[in-house]
């Protein structure tokens, strides 16, 4: 009982810094790449709500959504903002991290964030599926 | 501190089979490449309109044709990967003779 709690506040403790890391390694190398003029938009992560009929065995129970900002000064065609996500979906390290550390679903927004496209991100690693089942 | 919190884990630690898989993961992705996204994600999307285009099966007869088959489905699976889409282009030369400006 009490190393099943003790594990709970480490493991809650140590995702947390996780997590805050992983935003902030992203919003670097975006911004190094738009800098460099390697990227044409930047790119930035937050970390938002996410959509709760997106959940799996990893979830965290709030704030379970990784969000991705494009500022090009420009708005965004659907496509643009597909192939990004997909880009993201692609690295498989990347999603099997981000499902890991309690992120559902990924959401890649323009740059007033009034529409955008979002994605389950359980769908694209597998093993969660079996776990979940 | 982080000394301290690793001790106690290790000392009074119960691990379940979710937080096993979950170490697992994090140790294996501990090295996340974020500049093949935040860099490439737009030299990617251009390369693969040029390949798509000098890999079209219909450009070709024969035995070419057969290779560029096979180069258009890799594309087709690789498409947002930079690294891959680079190793396509140069079979796309090597194989196909098609040319790059």
């Amino acid at each position: 009982m009490f190393a099943n709690t003790w594990n709970k506040i480490i493991s809650w403790f140590r995702d947390r810094s996780e997590r805050n890391r992983l935003v902030r390694s992203f919003n670097e190398s975006a911004r190094e790449a738009f800098v460099l003029g390697e990227a044409p938009a930047m790119l930035e992560a937050s970390i938002s709500r996410g959509d709760p009929s997106y959940k799996h065995a990893f979830s965290r129970w709030m704030y379970s959504g990784f969000r991705i900002k494009i500022f090009t000064g420009r708005l965004l065609t659907k496509d643009e903002m597909i192939f990004i996500g997909n880009t993201i979906l692609s690295n498989e390290q990347l999603v099997r991290r981000l499902v890991v550390l309690g992120w559902d679903t990924l959401e890649i927004h323009g740059e007033n964030a009034t529409y955008g496209c979002k994605w389950k991100l359980a769908d694209h690693m597998e093993t969660i599926n079996l776990l979940n089942s | 501190m982080g000394n301290i919190l690793s001790w106690f884990t290790q000392r009074f630690g119960f691990k379940s089979e979710k937080q096993q898989y979950k170490q697992e993961v994090m140790s294996e992705t501990a090295n996340v490449d974020f500049a093949a996204i935040t860099h490439e994600w737009e030299k990617s999307k251009r390369l693969y309109d040029i390949l798509k285009k000098k890999c079209h099966p219909d450009l070709y007869t024969g035995k070419q044709n057969e290779v560029a088959t096979q180069l258009f489905q890799m594309l087709m699976e690789k498409k947002y990967n930079y690294a891959e889409l680079l190793k396509i282009k140069e079979l796309a030369e090597r194989e196909l003779g098609a040319t790059f400006l």
